[in-house]
């Protein structure tokens, strides 16, 4: 009896902070961000009918069949109902999984239709790197053998290559709003991730490999970058910052970078 | 030498299923003991703790935890409490004990091996505990050993040298012994079932360890492979998992060619069954005591083991979805994504069954049944915020959040460890012959269940906050500034439901030495661990509960019509 | 006894998991990039499958006869093919590949030694006269022949 209380009153207590509890998403600073919220939404609605019913359900046969001496129904099963609940749940389930792979898709394999601004990131144990081609709109020459962070070398950049003279390197990321931007991740130890909460994307960034990941940030303003795969002792430290930037100011950021690693 | 054979290297498998669950138990306390420390850190990171520093002189001079001791003592709890509890108490424990009984089998189909297996996973567990003791401590990696960080030896962080080749070593030595008891669980039921006995006349805690079985003889090779292929990363120069041109503490690294997602494919091709060679086992537990105190037969009987059987074989077919945001290929995460939410629905086939099972009973809520029930409850909340992580567009945000810890614990420890306490206040009487504290373990179940939800639930909300697990302190991220309350309500929950286990124990072991005596059938069941002879002749299914016009509310499986 | 058959059947499943995990890492460490390079197999390794099948022969007629000469004969020529693989394995490093060399020669080294190690165990088998040491014994001799036309077939 105590049992049905207890969980109905944790079911109670899990709604009430879902709905009105202050631990939530940030607001979404894209499109994608706002597609996630809206069917993230659907799903909780729909998930929190299951859950509601079933611990409402589990509840009441507590209180309703406690033993009070009487003797219980012989049931072997009921074969309608397997079928029934069985058929039910696997086209709900699969039709999630369906529903969800058009945001999925729009991450991932949507060819993008505008030129993107490209920047190239190369993470390490703990620390982050933005490369931004300068004036000449190139990105110069790497190399690992010129790696060399106490030179201020992060990336490697070959000094003999005249594009990479202006590149911008930068440890934090600025980008212009409203702009298709491409990521270029790339780790040089071990995995590394980004994650970006208002955008709602996450990406490991993978030793070895390198994996684009398009976003178009909307609103202006400065948004935190934990890292999210561990990746060592200082993995709780791997923090760097977006920065959403007008694209004036954006534009003057990287004329007067430019500027001064010439 | 007579008592060495009879308690220590004996091959009786009543025996070997108590060693097992000692260590088990010994493995939770301390598994348990990690978590308490590493919440106590999380919330007062900078606290100085004598004794701390006494343990680990290296990690924790001064008394103040470093980082990496935070992450080597993460590792190794998520270790223990995989393996050496939530393989080996449901499998290797009440399996070991309660197997040949029910079935109707003299022992084991190889006692010898039975023994081995226990030793082998007894060593595997030394080997594991020996990383603390080793230049650079235990590996920080994480029970999943993620290279490159687990193949680059001491250059990728403390504890990721000679800490990190035990935990190998061990992890092989624990698949080697899992392997052995796989055959040895297969073959029992398979040729040695007493006459009468049908595979579809078992028990479903036998269909559960018999299904276990069958998933750990096809996962675990594939996890010794990965465990051989990382031991030559590291220590033969080899580039399986290592790619060209890593730059380690601005030194070039000498490999090539090698990708760190093949460790990932083979680690959760073998990760992912994992998680149901935890929970089977206990689904099985929790059908029959739910029936036994329903006084019910089990509803859908051949429903359940079809849905195990779906569960297991889909359960092979999922591994990717642990790694959608690796970098795999975007195709194939929308397929594993159908694969995944599919497993949910054998899951839920049980669910209903368990539910049917109990509907239309005469209840009654002992220890075991309560724990029974509060793993249904358990169980539906940890697994629908499965059908989230299982979805890639929802996994880019939550993938390696607090969220993906709270769910876990919840469907995976939470649940398994339910249907252990459950066995444990079932099965009590026929181990020990005597009676555990009905009044105690009430109390125990009640606070127990009251403090699971207590940790887990807040841990939901601050993954939706996109806290990232695997941090040793939050301080450096501004936005969790607010969430500081539910650290603290989380790890004074963890503080809470620990001490109340001691209920437990102590409930325990008063009981095995004082406890009240036990009669023969004290939960009037019907399976064959319950009755005086030794094989008995089967002639009905298992759970005959209930039945209009018998003479009492059960009839056993041994007894004519 | 029908157990120890059973027991064999179920371990050859086991080993038969860690061979094919071994051969799809293999295939997919082929597929990563241009840093394969195909191994000379020494011409003793193929001499060895026929070793190993010879035994495997004379296994069964030892079981058909009911002949103890035949059985050990059988277990000998299993410690020949152990002594011919260190052998192969000496020709192999004088060729220039140890097992760091390429993965190609990591993949030989690995499946070949752990190969070996399940023959010692069969001939453990069978110097104890397991009734159902012959069908794990055949199995041995399969897995040889289907690792030599492995590396024949990745040339």
């Amino acid at each position: 009896m105590g049992l049905a209380f207890l969980v109905w009153l944790l079911t109670a207590v899990i709604l009430y902070l879902t709905a009105r509890g202050p631990w939530w998403f940030p607001a979404p600073i894209s499109q994608h961000g706002a597609e996630f919220d809206k069917h993230f939404t659907t799903l909780l609605w729909i998930t929190g009918a299951i859950f509601v019913a079933a611990q409402l359900l589990l509840g009441y046969a507590i209180v309703r069949f406690k033993s009070r001496g009487q003797y219980a129904t012989h049931s072997e099963g009921n074969n309608k109902l397997e079928l029934l609940w069985t058929s039910a749940t696997a086209i709900l389930f699969i039709g999630f999984a369906l529903a969800a792979n058009g945001i999925w898709a729009s991450v991932h394999l949507d060819q993008a239709t505008e030129a993107a601004l490209k920047i190239d990131v190369l993470a390490k144990q703990f620390s982050w790197n933005f490369r931004y081609p300068g004036p000449d709109g190139k990105l110069g020459r790497t190399d690992v053998k010129f790696i060399n962070d106490s030179t201020g070398n992060p990336f490697g950049l070959d000094e003999k290559d005249p594009a990479a003279k202006d590149d911008v390197i930068s440890s934090t990321i600025r980008v212009p709003v409203n702009t298709l931007v491409e990521l270029n991740l790339r780790s040089r130890d071990v995995i590394h991730n980004f994650f970006v909460r208002e955008l709602r994307i996450k990406q490991d960034l993978v030793p070895g490999m390198t994996i684009p990941l398009r976003f178009k940030a909307q609103k202006e303003g400065t948004y935190e970058v934990p890292c999210s795969e561990l990746c060592g002792l200082g993995h709780h430290q791997m923090r760097t910052t977006l920065i959403v930037m007008s694209n004036e100011d954006f534009t003057r950021w990287l004329v007067d970078e430019g500027r001064k690693s010439r | 030498m007579t008592w060495l054979r009879t308690h220590v290297f004996s091959t009786d498998h009543k025996v070997i299923g108590k060693q097992y669950i000692s260590l088990a138990f010994f493995s939770v306390a301390l598994g348990i003991m990690l978590s308490l420390i590493m919440r106590f850190h999380l919330i007062r990171p900078d606290a100085k703790i004598g004794w701390f520093a006494l343990l680990w002189p290296t990690g924790a001079t001064g008394g103040i935890m470093t980082p990496e001791l935070y992450l080597s003592l993460m590792t190794i709890h998520g270790t223990l409490m995989v393996f050496f509890v939530l393989t080996t108490a449901p499998q290797g424990g009440f399996g070991n004990y309660f197997l040949p009984l029910q079935i109707g089998a003299p022992d084991m189909a190889f006692p010898v091996l039975n023994m081995l297996s226990f030793w082998t996973t007894f060593l595997a567990l030394l080997t594991l505990l020996a990383a603390f003791f080793v230049e650079g401590g235990a590996p920080l990696g994480g029970w999943t050993a993620y290279p490159p960080l687990s193949a680059l030896g001491q250059i990728a962080g403390p504890g990721q040298g000679l800490g990190m080749d035990c935990w190998i070593v061990s992890i092989a030595l624990f698949s080697i012994a899992s392997l052995m008891g796989a055959i040895n669980f297969i073959t029992t039921v398979l040729d040695m079932r007493t006459q009468g006995m049908d595979l579809m006349r078992m028990p479903l805690t036998c269909w559960g360890w018999f299904i276990t079985a069958i998933i750990s003889l096809l996962a675990f090779g594939v996890l010794l492979a990965a465990g051989l292929l990382l031991l030559m990363d590291r220590n033969l120069g080899t580039s399986f998992f290592l790619p060209a041109g890593l730059v380690v503490s601005d030194q070039l690294q000498n490999h090539s060619g090698g990708s760190p997602i093949l460790w990932q494919h083979l680690f959760w091709f073998f990760g992912h069954p994992e998680v149901y060679i935890a929970i089977l086992p206990g689904m099985g537990i929790v059908s029959t005591v739910l029936s036994v105190f329903s006084r019910k037969p089990i509803f859908g009987y051949k429903a359940m083991v079809f849905a195990m059987f779906a569960i297991a074989l889909l359960g092979f077919l999922v591994w990717g979805h642990h790694m959608f945001i690796s970098g795999m290929s975007p195709y194939s995460a929308m397929t594993f994504s159908v694969l995944t939410l599919a497993v949910g629905v054998p899951s839920a086939i049980k669910t209903f069954n368990w539910l049917g099972t109990i509907w239309g009973g005469d209840l009654h809520f002992t220890p075991a049944m309560l724990f029974a029930l509060g793993f249904v409850s358990v169980f539906v909340s940890g697994g629908l915020t499965g059908l989230f992580l299982g979805q890639p567009a929802i996994d880019l945000y939550f993938h390696d959040t607090y969220f993906v810890v709270g769910h876990f614990h919840m469907i995976m420890g939470v649940a398994a460890i339910f249907a252990m306490f459950s066995a444990m206040y079932y099965w009590f009487p026929k181990m020990h012959g005597r009676m555990m504290n009905a009044p105690l373990g009430h109390v125990h179940f009640y606070l127990t269940f009251l403090g699971v939800y207590a940790i887990f639930i807040p841990m939901h909300f601050l993954g939706i906050m996109g806290a990232p697990r695997r941090y040793s302190d939050f301080k450096e991220l501004e936005f969790l500034a607010d969430a500081g309350v539910l650290q603290k309500f989380t790890t004074h929950s963890a503080y809470f439901t620990a001490a109340v286990q001691l209920i437990f124990f102590g409930n325990y072991f008063y009981a095995k030495r004082r406890g009240p005596a036990a009669e023969v059938n004290p939960w009037r069941a019907t399976t064959l661990e319950w009755q005086p002879s030794s094989r008995p002749e089967v002639h009905r299914g298992p759970d005959v509960y209930s039945l209009p016009g018998a003479r009492e509310d059960f009839v056993m499986q041994q007894d004519k019509k | 006894m029908k157990r120890q058959t059973t027991a064999v059947i179920l371990l050859l499943i086991a080993v038969g998991m860690v061979f094919s995990a071994l051969t799809s890492a293999m295939f997919v460490r082929r597929g990563l990039g241009g840093d394969w390079i195909a191994l000379p197999i020494p011409a003793l390794a193929l001499w060895n499958v026929l070793v190993l099948a010879a035994s495997s022969a004379v296994l069964e007629l030892s079981r058909r006869r009911n002949s103890r000469t035949l059985w050990w004969a059988a277990t000998a020529l299993g410690m020949l093919f152990v002594g011919l693989q260190l052998q192969v394995w000496r020709d192999l490093s004088q060729a220039g590949f140890t097992v760091s060399t390429n993965p190609s020669s990591s993949f030989f080294y690995l499946l070949s030694s752990l190969h070996a190690a399940h023959v010692i165990g069969g001939i453990a088998a069978l110097a104890a006269a397991a009734s159902a040491a012959p069908l794990y014994w055949h199995a041995m001799s399969a897995l040889w022949a289907y690792i030599v036309l492995l590396f024949r077939c990745l040339q």
